[in-house]
């Protein structure tokens, strides 16, 4: 009974120390919000996501041109939709199968789909959902479409 | 006698938490065993094989040209490509098949890979989609485990002449 307790108490205490290994992965998720290329938003909680067709969300991902770094932009269009573009080299893009089209809110100064073109789902990152520092900005990021950026045509499902 | 297997239930679960998020980084970092299929890669990876892929060099940069990588697809992140590296970002690329008289070639943009097929009849690549960015790239296969007759480092590519010139 004694010994069990013994064994019971070390393995709890083994287990206290086994976090470690959690928490530092729940600490690369936070720490990576610290860089992000451009004049977008600021630093958002993230949390994996899936995009349902039809919801607006900013996301973070990777930047297509540049691997190393992390971009946050607001999906403008999915998969099939056709966009208008603000300083893309073809007037009208469709989105290919499997891309998104991103902007960043700030228009004309924001390196996004404009420059780089659709980005592929796959290079998808994480949802932003929160704004938490600094604290004078604390907002849950809203996923709004701005009116004059809908799509010229929707794809219907 | 239930403190003991209330004691026993939590003993389990703390060890199935604690190596599932050990097997998780090992699989998201340093890499694991893959199934490939489909007959793109032939004759270097056949249809059901069994290979060992690494996550290190991707982290690191180290993809080099004459890799094999595992990518998610472009036009679907569910699935999964695995193709070998012709081109890196900056590298002058020969879009036509070489025994074509008017060649055509183009630039692979920077953060871009371009990936081909050993398989160049029977191969969806970059000839098809373009340049993938490197984001998508997963993971690096070098050690075939399965069928044994063909156990070992993977070999070159049998299209030599594929790869670019700067």
């Amino acid at each position: 009974m004694l010994g069990e307790d013994i064994e019971a108490r070390r393995h709890f205490l083994n287990l206290r120390c086994q976090p470690r290994r959690v928490s530092l992965r729940l600490k690369k998720c936070i720490s990576e919000v610290k860089d992000k290329a451009g004049s977008a938003q600021c630093h958002p909680l993230e949390q994996r996501a899936g995009i349902p067709s039809g919801e607006w969300r900013q996301l973070r991902e990777r930047s297509p041109k540049n691997p190393e770094q992390k971009i946050i932009k607001r999906v403008i269009a999915l998969e099939g939709d056709i966009v208008r573009t603000i300083g893309h080299k073809n007037r009208y893009v469709k989105v290919p199968r499997g891309h998104i089209w991103v902007e960043g809110d700030h228009h004309g100064h924001s390196f996004d789909s404009n420059s780089f073109g659709p980005v592929s789902l796959g290079l998808l990152h994480a949802h932003a959902t929160h704004i938490l520092w600094p604290p004078g900005r604390w907002q849950k990021l809203e996923s709004v479409l701005p009116p004059e950026r809908l799509p010229v045509q929707r794809e219907e499902e | 006698m239930l403190r003991g297997v209330l004691g026993k239930t939590f003993r389990l679960v703390g060890y199935t938490i604690q190596y599932g998020c050990i097997a998780h980084c090992a699989f998201e970092y340093v890499g694991g065993v893959v199934m490939c299929s489909g007959p793109s890669m032939e004759p270097t990876i056949q249809n059901s094989d069994i290979v060992f892929a690494e996550n290190l060099s991707r982290h690191f940069y180290g993809i080099q040209r004459g890799d094999i990588v595992i990518a998610k697809s472009p036009s679907d992140p569910k699935s999964n490509i695995c193709k070998r590296v012709i081109g890196l970002e900056g590298d002058k690329i020969l879009t036509t098949s070489p025994s074509d008289f008017f060649k055509s070639h183009s630039y692979v943009p920077m953060g871009h890979v371009w990936l081909e097929g050993d398989n160049l009849q029977n191969s969806t690549d970059s000839r098809c989609y373009g340049p993938i960015p490197y984001g998508l790239i997963r993971g690096r296969i070098f050690f075939k485990i399965w069928p044994l007759s063909d156990f070992g480092f993977l070999r070159a590519s049998p299209n030599g002449h594929r790869f670019s010139d700067d």
